[in-house]
């Protein structure tokens, strides 16, 4: 290009109206006038600009994943009524949230039958009724550790074992964990009249209850 | 011998049993026509503003104290307290049966569980001693 140069692929120095008025400058002097020039504005930038801008990820709109908002009437210690899946209808004990959002919980094992257990809040009506949990360590106690034992068996023979054998030791520790759990648990839940027939009753609804004008 | 007890006067404490006031307790304090009334529990005592009411939402009680016709709040509150009306109708059969429907239908589930084995206990003891004899 003679008068123009590209700035940029595609990008001349120079658009189309000054382009014609340079034509139109070097005509006329061509024919004999003066060759006016094109005064190049000078460009005065109101703050610098990078040469070669290096391109900048937009913010991220994704949320840190964090647990489930908690109920609000779900407390440490609270008594929640569970209302699907294996233990439908029993009253347990609610210990903490773990990270993935659901809730810890525990029967008393000795009360009604189930152990330590994770559960999701959508499937349970919590209680104003509280135990006392002070006396309890759940600290060792996350996702991990409800995560499902595979036993390194390899070939055919393995397959069938891992499918009927439940680990032993797996299952001692669990047992342990769970007496551990209980144990102060139960001491405070003897404390109050009637809490352990409580929860060793299971939940029903009689003829005129209404789950929506009850107060739990 | 009259046939009716409880009138429509002013000082007569009533119970509300229709709309927004239902269940609370006031005072007549006017009365406009045949079939309206000024009512006043004042709001702090029983969350009854002073307004115009139709009798028919009305239901009136034993308790009055002996009013003249328009008084005004200060007054009103001198009479109940003077006479303990308030007082007296929650201690009355009535006011005793309103307040048991309350605690049941304020029953948590544990209460209520608590009921359940006590009318069990009970029911028992019936039994028992009927079969004794």
């Amino acid at each position: 290009m003679g008068r123009n140069e590209m700035l940029a692929p595609g990008v001349p120095k120079y658009g189309r109206s000054k382009m014609m008025k340079m034509r139109k400058a070097n005509q006329y002097a061509k024919k004999g006038g003066e060759k006016k020039k094109v005064e190049e504005k000078k460009v005065t930038y109101g703050k610098y600009v990078e040469a070669d801008p290096v391109k900048v990820p937009l913010p991220s709109t994704k949320r840190s994943s964090r647990p489930t908002k908690l109920k609000k009437t779900i407390k440490p210690g609270s008594v929640l009524i569970v209302l699907s899946g294996r233990f439908m209808g029993k009253r347990v004990v609610f210990l903490k949230q773990l990270p993935s959002g659901l809730l810890l919980v525990t029967g008393p094992y000795k009360l009604n039958g189930c152990p330590i257990r994770r559960i999701n809040q959508a499937y349970v009506i919590a209680t104003s009724t509280t135990v006392d949990i002070s006396g309890v360590n759940t600290d060792k106690i996350d996702d991990a550790y409800f995560a499902r034992v595979k036993e390194a068996k390899e070939g055919e023979e393995g397959f069938f074992d891992n499918q009927e054998k439940i680990n032993p030791e797996w299952l001692e520790k669990r047992k342990a964990d769970q007496k551990a759990i209980d144990e102060p648990l139960l001491a405070a839940v003897s404390k109050v009249s009637l809490l352990a027939e409580y929860l060793q009753a299971p939940f029903t609804l009689s003829k005129g209850q209404a789950p929506h004008m009850m107060k739990f | 011998m009259s046939m009716f007890k409880r009138f429509v006067e002013p000082g007569r404490l009533a119970l509300i049993t229709y709309g927004p006031c239902a269940g609370k307790l006031c005072t007549v304090t006017d009365i406009v026509d045949q079939k309206r009334v000024v009512v006043d529990g004042p709001e702090d005592i029983t969350g009854v503003r002073r307004h115009m009411m139709p009798i028919k939402r009305l239901s009136l009680t034993d308790f009055r104290f002996v009013a003249k016709r328009g008084i005004r709040e200060k007054v009103l509150r001198k009479g109940l307290e003077k006479s303990g009306n308030l007082n007296k109708f929650w201690e009355s059969s009535w006011g005793k049966k309103l307040k048991t429907q309350e605690a049941r239908k304020n029953m948590t589930d544990f209460e209520r569980f608590k009921v359940m084995c006590a009318k069990q206990k009970r029911s028992k003891e019936v039994k028992k001693s009927l079969k004794k004899k």
